[in-house]
């Protein structure tokens, strides 16, 4: 068998299997077979000694333990499941606010983060600041923009595998054959995750420091500490 | 032999091969199928129970020229967990190697 049917069969036999987290499973398979034809293994010869996908596919089955259940139903059970999904409902539909919450900020940090760096004003809704705080200010606003903007992304992730793992977790309830529960944390790929993390780190230092120095500008051009006194920013 | 029987004591040697290493999957797989007779495929599905079980955690290791590598490093309680098993393990096979023993001798 070539690599590319193997790793096909085995992704398949695996998902006949219902087991969790596939692409990391697969991606220890596609080094196994990076490794072998460094060594000069044929693809042939390393499929027929890794065993055939079938069999491989099993023993993953095995390994997260698939519990075969008693018995599901009952009144009460299902009585309590409905209420269940009842608070559960109203739990993602106040997450899933909370989200368009993460995203409208997202959206508004980065219009004032690129009104301020762009020198634009609309409607005198900005106050008045010297340029150079505001293009300093402006980066800082654009650190707080990813900030919520990966927290959104993360919300987001979370809400759709709170739902998945729920629903699946209401199935196993009241069904018979018990599928492997799903993890409730997000499950991002690992470059993604990175990428997040990244992100979130060059923000989170963009923001501070820039906040910061945005702030000594400012207070040095107004010569006082409370600078938006001098400029008169709350009085209309 | 039975691969139902190996698995649990392939798990013990997995354990006893991150002992005092951090490795990666395929070092793991060539090392045991090299020595006992499995396929090369049985030895990942053991990695993912023992990361299940909490006995091993993962990370990924960028290497010069190649893809990361996924390495396996023994938790707190996977160390606990091996220090007493192959305690266990060691007795048992005592054990069973001298009653097995004593069986070929009485047949000579």
């Amino acid at each position: 068998m070539k690599k590319n049917e193997y790793l096909a069969e085995l992704k398949s036999e695996l998902k006949k299997n219902n087991a969790s987290d596939i692409d990391d499973i697969m991606l220890e398979y596609e080094q196994h077979f990076a490794f072998k034809m460094a060594d000069g293994y044929s693809e042939e010869e390393i499929a027929a000694k890794l065993g055939t996908p079938k069999t491989i596919a099993a023993q993953f089955d095995s390994a997260i333990g698939v519990g075969k259940k008693q018995t599901g139903g009952g009144f009460f059970l299902k009585l309590g499941l409905g209420f269940t999904s009842i608070f559960e409902a109203m739990f993602y539909i106040l997450f899933l606010a909370w989200d368009a919450v993460l995203a409208a900020a997202t959206l508004a940090f980065t219009t004032l983060g690129v009104f301020l760096i762009g020198d634009f004003n609309f409607e005198e809704l900005i106050p008045y600041m010297p340029y150079r705080g505001a293009l300093v200010l402006g980066a800082s606003i654009i650190g707080l923009a990813a900030i919520f903007g990966v927290s959104a992304v993360y919300c987001f992730e979370f809400l759709k595998q709170a739902i998945k793992a729920s629903v699946r977790w209401h199935k196993n309830m009241t069904s018979k054959s018990a599928l492997p529960p799903l993890p409730w944390n997000p499950q991002f790929e690992p470059k993604t995750r990175r990428t997040l993390r990244t992100v979130l780190l060059c923000a989170v230092a963009l923001f501070g420091a820039c906040f910061v120095l945005s702030f000594i500008i400012m207070a040095l051009s107004a010569g006082t500490m409370g600078f938006w006194h001098h400029w008169n920013w709350f009085v209309s | 032999m039975n691969t139902q029987y190996k698995k649990g004591v392939l798990e013990l040697c997995v354990l006893s091969m991150l002992k005092n290493e951090n490795r990666y999957g395929y070092e793991i797989s060539e090392y045991l199928s090299k020595r006992i007779d499995i396929a090369d495929g049985t030895v990942y599905p053991i990695l993912r129970k023992l990361k299940s079980d909490g006995l091993v955690t993962t990370f990924l290791s960028e290497e010069s020229g190649g893809p990361p590598r996924k390495y396996y490093c023994l938790t707190e309680l996977g160390k606990s967990t091996y220090d007493t098993d192959r305690g266990e393990y060691l007795e048992f096979a005592k054990t069973v190697e001298s009653m097995l023993k004593e069986n070929k001798d009485e047949k000579e």
